[in-house]
């Protein structure tokens, strides 16, 4: 990707409350640059509510409403048809939850619009635990990783949840997984589900330094290195075509060095780490890209 | 005249048409289903136009209504029981976010045991939220409160809960005066609120206060909720003059001379009128006082009206579990700086649709010298 | 809270009732958490590192894509007044050491150099007014001695060239064939450099020893860059004109007037170096038959390997590994006794082995090296370069010397030390525009923003095309075929504008114009733009 193309308009204001190399902050940054001023932005919980600045300020420039735990796709729903009451029915109304919102309490609404096919773009940001409460086990924590509620790591039996297949499973418009450490992924995927009409889920991995135990300039390079190494795979459904996988890395890096560059892996013996290499390989081979 | 015999569910249902509300979500309760099955069916013929979401649990149905009342359309939901209680986290959040949303709760008792019929224990475990309340009794006064409802939180900012008694006011068919919707026009306005999601005037709403601010926009919910009873009075008042029919902020039935008086709040009410009618037949001096809105609390108004009774007789329905029935507290609350006082009952008059008869309220206050005010009374 | 100015778009009663932000985060100076900062430090690329004029070579392609090309054209002059003639005839050290190579094959700079250099071609420099009383006289008008005097008429001091051909260039104009390097493009580029002003030119003017030690008295400085004037000839054999000839001369004679008659069809000639192949393949594309006899095996020749390579496809033999030892006049022609070499020793001495054969030939063509004239050598208190100092080398490296010299007497002048900027790897330029001495090497490099990509083919006249003509060889690369090229430059250690610092800052707080720019105030030093940067020009340094 030409960055030099990238519209230099942005839509977030500066002195925001995320951490320094925050994956969350990077990813709206981008993705108000694909979705434009048109957007009305539906907050969960979340790492985000704190970075979005302290009443009265504001970190973003298009109409943002915080909302309970559990509600931003039921949410967003109201306000998507109060908008199309109104006449606007073209604003991107847009969920914009963290992994607890999404995988966990938020699950239930999610299902729910995504079966009546509401017309919003729901992004999950997955930092893979609940982080702003301070790094707590959340059903998208991968296994093995440490968190302060899985010290001694979280169990292997806990494969991290499927979500993409679970909103597949409710034929929605468009469902995608991307990263911001993939630019042209993250803007074609935010570009399609802009353009497509429905439901619209896209599941975006998002680097947190501090709950990863990583120094905070290792951030793009630990999403990278999450699909380069086969752990987070680039993939999108469009209604009524196949699942297909959007980036096949070139040479697969060994799971070892994902893993142990991060510090809530840094526990991790070379059985377990051969273990999840193991359970890495099979979910790439049901995939066929092993 | 335009009148109609129909349930206390579809009269809230025509209340509600007739507000003309843009987005409407609700989930299955019993017994609020009346409701929410009249205004689909409105819906799909377009005789109201409006987006009716479908939600999967009455915390997505209060969800949904927090965002579209948020992005600057009137909306409206209707539950009872243990989905009033599922949506209480985002009751709160409506209040605090200053949103006009109107809920209707059909009153129902909550489990365990299981049990669909009438008492008040849903919405006055929610008297807390920054919602206000209206406890209604007849079919008519159910449709007429819901267009009131949208006139009073607009103008307050703050979101009305309008009970209906589950069966006994919900599945009960009554004579209804229909308005005509130019009426309705006339008496509530188009809503346009001042702030609410604009793409053209972007703002963050909710975003994260500390305590100093978040103090006094608490304290502004109070002041709102105090100054409300001006506007209160000004829609009953342009509501006799667009349809003729007064309504207050309580009722009086044979309350001026009245020596014992019975409160109470909702359906029941037509009971204690008939008991209070026999009482009278018999000689005997009794009143009534019919609550309608328990959020505010009108407690000026009431400590007017019963400072210098002799016995006031609070027929509960509900208990705050370890403390008092709810209306008992507050009629208490009320009349506590009098120096002197009426004696003041506090019993429990039903619970899980607990049959009231006529003969039970004579017999009580023909009993009234032996009753003790010291604790809680429950019937034999 | 106080500090925000929220009244003017929201009543005082409204902000204490509706949850509503309205103001900007911009109140908070998130600068203050950072304990790293990072800033912009410009460094080497290994490619300016090979290039012994140290050229900033990602610099002028930057400005090439940025289809700058006044800029490109600058940047490339800045160190080097000859891009034109040497994006054709410098053998590009650059290359040798390019990153890419060790990825997918170096960049094509060459091709690039030669593009834009023949763009500067029509843009002269700008003219630079005399700043100084001060004199230098330059003898010799080669590569050498006009890049020295191209620095010092650009610092602004007067110089006086001192040439004995009728026209400046020396080797440029005179030595290296058309089908390389045709003659209008180094005359041109000598053009654009006098066009700086400042620079007086005396030509037709032989300078020996008594010479220069007037030009010592009258000047304030002389710079000596004579090149090699005296052809090297083996043992016994003399140069008659008749069968037998001076390479070098022969190559100067057809470059003046296109043509030479030589007296024989068959034309053998001697040497294994660029001249003796130039002159071979020059005889060819006269019509004759043309062989080369050299000491060393084809593979180890001196000559650049596309001159061999060409040679043998415009049917040129190269007769390798032999020596001359005896050479007969037989009738009109020439009977040459060859020996057979086993290896060349490293002061050129050949180790003969028993081999011998003897070939006929109408004419012998001796190319096999030139040499200074020692003379002059012992000249004190002049500066030497060039050539003439440093042994035949290649047209970069004369620039490189006398650009070198130019700065040294520059320094001299105006009494200050001459310093190089970096002793180890012998390091120059003319202008300061790097921020830190570090060569990028290829681990800094982020491959993650590169694909791989082959590189251009250049794109050449066929054997049957050019034997009977002076046409130049390789032709002129498309514009599309350029930018394609210069794109896979890595740009190693300099800001090519990419923005992939910008994209990926999470505050926002990266401006890239003219490099790299940080808001300070909201910056909170987490190190992404410095890690992510694919070129290594963001370092993270302490803050407070």
């Amino acid at each position: 990707m030409d960055f030099r193309e990238v519209t230099n308009i942005e839509y977030m204001n500066q002195g925001d409350f995320a951490c320094p190399g925050c994956g969350a902050g990077l990813s709206m940054r981008h993705a108000l640059k694909v979705l434009g001023d048109n957007t009305v932005i539906v907050m969960p919980a979340s790492c985000w509510s704190i970075i979005s600045g302290v009443f009265p300020t504001a970190a973003l420039q298009v109409p943002l409403m915080h909302v309970p735990f559990a509600t931003a796709a039921a949410v967003a729903s109201g306000v998507k048809n109060a908008f199309r009451k109104k006449g606007q029915e073209d604003v991107n109304v847009v969920c914009w939850a963290g992994d607890g919102g999404t995988f966990d309490i938020g699950l239930q609404a999610l299902s729910g619009a995504a079966e009546r096919k509401e017309d919003i773009i729901y992004v999950c940001y997955d930092n893979e635990a609940y982080m702003n409460t301070g790094i707590q086990r959340s059903s998208a924590t991968p296994p093995g990783a440490w968190t302060t509620t899985t010290p001694t790591g979280n169990p292997l039996i806990y494969e991290k949840k499927d979500m993409f297949n679970i909103v597949v499973s409710h034929n929605p418009a468009y469902v995608a997984t991307s990263t911001i450490a993939y630019p042209d992924d993250f803007y074609q995927k935010f570009e399609k589900a802009k353009n497509a009409k429905g439901f619209r889920f896209i599941h975006l991995l998002s680097a947190c330094p501090p709950g990863w135990r990583i120094d905070s300039k290792d951030s793009v390079k630990a999403m990278r290195l999450a699909v380069e190494s086969g752990v987070f795979v680039l993939m999108e459904k469009e209604q009524g075509k196949p699942v297909k996988v959007t980036y096949k890395p070139k040479g697969l890096v060994p799971v070892r060095e994902y893993l142990l560059f991060q510090g809530r892996y840094k526990h991790l013996n070379e059985d377990t780490v051969n273990e999840i290499q193991i359970m890495i390989n099979e979910h790439l081979m049901s995939l066929g890209l092993l | 005249m335009n009148k109609d015999m129909m349930l206390g569910s579809e009269a809230v249902a025509l209340g509600v048409k007739l507000s003309r509300p843009k987005v409407v979500s609700a989930y299955p309760i019993t017994p609020q289903t009346h409701i929410i099955e009249r205004l689909s069916e409105m819906v799909d013929s377009g005789e109201l136009d409006a987006s009716f979401i479908r939600v999967e649990s009455e915390l997505s149905a209060i969800s949904a209504v927090l965002g579209a009342s948020q992005a600057g359309v009137r909306a409206f939901t209707a539950t009872s029981s243990h989905g009033l209680a599922l949506m209480h986290e985002v009751l709160h959040w409506i209040a605090g976010s200053r949103l006009p949303v109107v809920l209707v709760n059909a009153n129902r008792a909550i489990g365990s045991p299981w049990n669909i019929w009438t008492d008040q224990t849903d919405s006055m475990s929610q008297r807390d939220l920054g919602w206000m309340q209206v406890y209604c009794e007849t079919a008519q006064e159910a449709l007429d409160t819901v267009l009131q409802a949208f006139y009073v939180a607009e103008k307050v900012l703050l979101p009305i809960m309008v009970m209906i008694d589950g069966f006994i006011l919900s599945h009960t068919l009554e004579e209804v005066i229909i308005p005509s919707q130019k009426q309705a026009d006339a008496f509530l306005p188009i809503y346009e609120p001042e702030y609410f999601l604009d793409v053209d005037n972007p703002l963050s709403f909710g975003n994260a206060a500390k305590g100093d601010v978040f103090y006094y926009l608490r304290e502004d919910m109070q002041h709102s909720m105090e100054a409300s009873f001006g506007v209160i009075r000004e829609a009953h008042n342009k509501f006799d003059e667009i349809f003729g029919r007064k309504y207050d902020i309580v009722e009086r039935y044979y309350l001026d001379d009245a020596e014992i008086v019975f409160v109470i709040a909702g359906a029941l009410t037509g009971t204690i009128r008939v008991a209070v009618d026999k009482l009278r037949a018999l000689g005997i001096k009794a009143g009534l006082l019919k609550i309608r809105y328990f959020r505010p609390f009108p407690s000026d108004i009431v400590k007017n009206l019963l400072k210098s009774k002799e016995h006031v007789v609070v027929l509960n329905r509900s208990v705050s579990f370890g403390s008092a029935g709810q209306l008992a507290q507050e009629i208490k609350n009320a009349l506590y700086y009098e120096p002197s006082k009426p004696k003041i009952y506090d019993y429990i008059l039903s619970l899980g649709g607990k049959d009231v008869f006529v003969e039970d309220v004579v017999n009580l206050a023909k009993n009234v010298g032996n009753l003790k005010t010291s604790k809680i009374l429950w019937r034999e | 809270m106080e500090s925000v100015d929220y009244q003017n778009v929201i009543s005082d009663k409204d902000i204490r009732r509706f949850p509503i932000s309205i103001t900007t985060t911009e109140v908070n100076l998130t600068g203050s958490w950072r304990f790293y900062k990072p800033v912009f430090k410009e460094k080497i690329s290994p490619c300016s590192v090979g290039c012994p004029a140290n050229t900033n070579i990602p610099k002028y392609i930057h400005y090439l894509l940025k289809n700058d090309m006044d800029k490109a054209a600058e940047i490339l002059r800045r160190e080097n007044p000859f891009p034109a003639t040497c994006g054709r005839v410098c053998p590009h050290f650059c290359q040798s050491k390019c990153n890419r190579k060790d990825y997918d094959g170096a960049v094509e700079i060459k091709q690039i150099e030669r593009f834009v250099g023949d763009y500067a071609l029509k843009v002269p420099p700008k003219k630079v007014k005399v700043l100084s009383n001060k004199k230098v006289a330059i003898v010799g008008g080669g590569p050498a001695g006009l890049s020295c005097a191209y620095f010092l008429a650009l610092s602004g001091y007067r110089v006086d060239v001192f040439e004995k051909e009728r026209f400046l260039g020396g080797l440029l104009v005179y030595g290296i064939p058309d089908y390389r390097l045709p003659k209008e493009i180094p005359i041109k580029e000598i053009e654009n450099i006098l066009e700086v002003g400042n620079i007086n030119v005396n030509v037709g003017v032989n300078v020996n020893r008594e010479k220069i030690e007037e030009l010592k008295k009258e000047y304030n400085a002389v710079f000596v860059a004579l090149g090699l004037s005296i052809d090297k000839v083996p043992g016994d054999v003399v140069v008659d004109n008749k069968r037998v000839f001076s390479g070098y001369e022969l190559l100067k004679e057809i470059k003046v007037n296109g043509n030479v008659y030589l007296d024989g069809d068959s034309i053998s000639v001697l040497g294994g170096g660029n001249v003796a192949f130039d002159i071979a393949r020059s005889i060819r594309r006269l019509g004759k038959d043309v062989n080369i006899i050299c000491m060393e095996t084809l593979e180890t020749s001196p000559a650049f390997e596309d001159e061999k390579k060409e040679a043998i496809e415009e049917g040129i033999k190269v007769i390798d590994s032999r020596f001359l030892q005896d050479l007969e006049f037989r009738g009109d022609g020439l009977h040459l006794q060859l020996r057979g070499v086993d290896k060349v020793l490293d002061n050129y001495e050949p180790v003969l082995n028993d081999y011998i054969e003897g070939i006929d030939t109408d004419i012998l063509i001796v190319a096999i090296g030139r040499k200074r004239e020692e003379s002059i050598l012992g000249t004190e208190g002049v500066f030497f370069g060039g050539d003439f100092y440093n042994g035949a080398k290649t047209v970069i490296e004369a620039i490189a010397s006398g650009k070198k010299v130019a700065f040294e007497i520059v320094a001299k002048l105006e009494g200050k030390e001459f310093k190089l900027m970096n002793d180890d790897d012998q390091f120059f330029r003319s202008t300061d525009d790097f921020d830190e001495y570090k060569v990028i090497p290829f681990e800094r490099i982020n491959l993650n923003y590169f694909s791989e990509q082959e590189p251009i083919k250049l794109s050449k006249l066929a054997a049957n095309e050019r034997v009977n003509n002076f046409n130049e060889v390789v032709q002129k690369p498309s514009l599309e075929k350029i930018l394609r090229e210069a794109k896979r430059c890595f740009s190693c250690g300099v800001c090519n504008e990419c923005k992939t610092c910008w994209f990926f800052c999470p505050d926002m707080c990266i401006d890239v114009h003219e490099g790299v720019n940080f808001d300070y105030s909201f910056c909170k030093g987490c190190g992404v733009c410095s890690e992510e940067c694919p070129r290594g020009v963001i370092e993270m340094v302490e803050d407070k």
